[in-house]
């Protein structure tokens, strides 16, 4: 008779433990700040959706289906709760546009700033480099895909002249989308003739 | 036999292709590429595909193709489901699943071209981005 009452209340605690665990939320999702930059998150669980837009605010999600109201958390709470995923933070990329005056002709001074790729390379060892290529919106959409493709090759070359080794040099084709300022259609535009150089 | 040889050097070229590096490493990290478990150092590359475990007191720090920034804390476990960053062709595809750990998640071009192509899944729920630096806690 012992023997069973024991049995049933082990099996009864653990029922319980089990139903405690099921009704716990196991993820919370907290948006950050970016210094004012736009900045959202959309958080959607079993036909839930929950638009997050203000930095700092918390949401948690229940195993139930359903997000739960967001609550506000201090930057300071946040800091500690993350603090071994914040220092293993990777650096943010370093970037740098060079301008072309033709298809594939660099402007006098996005020559000169071929050295300083070259520089910053030597800090970020080991790196990883994507060379993005982009162009104004003059021409049509599959030719100027094909002359940004060139000027991201152009670009790669060089610095594959310089030593930088293939395995470690990506190229994107952004055609004319992506422009960093906005023109309307057919406009030559030297700000929108570029290679963006990223240095992972 | 032509045919045979590259579809096989096909599979190897997209099982092969990275997608990401590794920035930082503390303590002990690896990775599960398909049978392989391998430990990480600093530099090395990511496949999709690729599940990233780092243990107790350790951490990893990733940055991919678009420049998306990936941090993991102690005891954390996230797959790379799907990377396809490819602006030529309009092909895009980010899905991470989290099943246990930390994470903060900085979106890099793909907040701009593609936001929408980016799921951050967790159990039970799913996160997607409009632009975005977000932290994520599974336990």
């Amino acid at each position: 008779m012992l023997d069973f009452i024991i049995v049933v209340s082990i099996v009864l605690i653990l029922a319980g433990l089990q139903a405690k665990k099921t009704t716990q939320s196991k993820a919370s999702i907290i948006l950050g700040d970016k210094n004012g930059a736009n900045n959202a998150i959309v958080v959607s669980s079993k036909g839930s959706e929950l638009l997050v837009d203000e930095p700092f605010m918390m949401v948690k999600l229940k195993p139930d289906g359903g997000i739960s109201k967001p609550v506000k958390i201090s930057a300071k709470d946040l800091q500690k709760q993350f603090s071994d995923a914040l220092d293993a933070e990777p650096k943010k990329p370093y970037s740098i546009n060079l301008y072309f005056e033709s298809s594939t002709k660099l402007t006098s001074s996005s020559l000169k700033n071929i050295q300083n790729i070259m520089n910053v390379l030597r800090d970020k060892e080991p790196y990883s480099i994507a060379i993005g290529g982009y162009t104004d919106s003059k021409g049509t959409y599959e030719k100027n895909m094909l002359i940004s493709k060139n000027r991201a090759e152009f670009i790669k070359d060089i610095l594959l002249e310089n030593g930088v080794k293939s395995s470690r040099v990506k190229v994107f084709a952004y055609g004319e989308s992506g422009q960093l300022f906005s023109t309307k259609d057919g406009v030559r535009e030297v700000k929108n003739r570029r290679v963006e150089v990223i240095i992972k | 036999m032509k045919n045979i040889l590259l579809i096989i050097l096909f599979i190897f070229t997209s099982l092969g292709a990275d997608i990401a590096i590794i920035k930082s490493v503390k303590g002990s990290v690896e990775i599960k590429r398909i049978y392989d478990i391998l430990p990480v150092k600093v530099g090395d590359l990511l496949n999709e595909g690729d599940i990233i475990m780092t243990k107790e007191d350790s951490s990893v720090g990733i940055i991919f193709d678009d420049g998306t920034r990936l941090s993991l804390g102690a005891k954390s476990y996230i797959t790379i489901e799907r990377y396809i960053f490819d602006p030529q062709n309009s092909k895009f595809a980010f899905d991470l699943n989290m099943t246990r750990g930390k994470a903060i998640f900085e979106s890099g071009k793909f907040g701009v071209v593609a936001p929408k192509k980016v799921k951050f899944k967790v159990p039970d729920g799913i996160i997607g981005i409009r632009g975005t630096k977000f932290y994520v806690d599974v336990r």
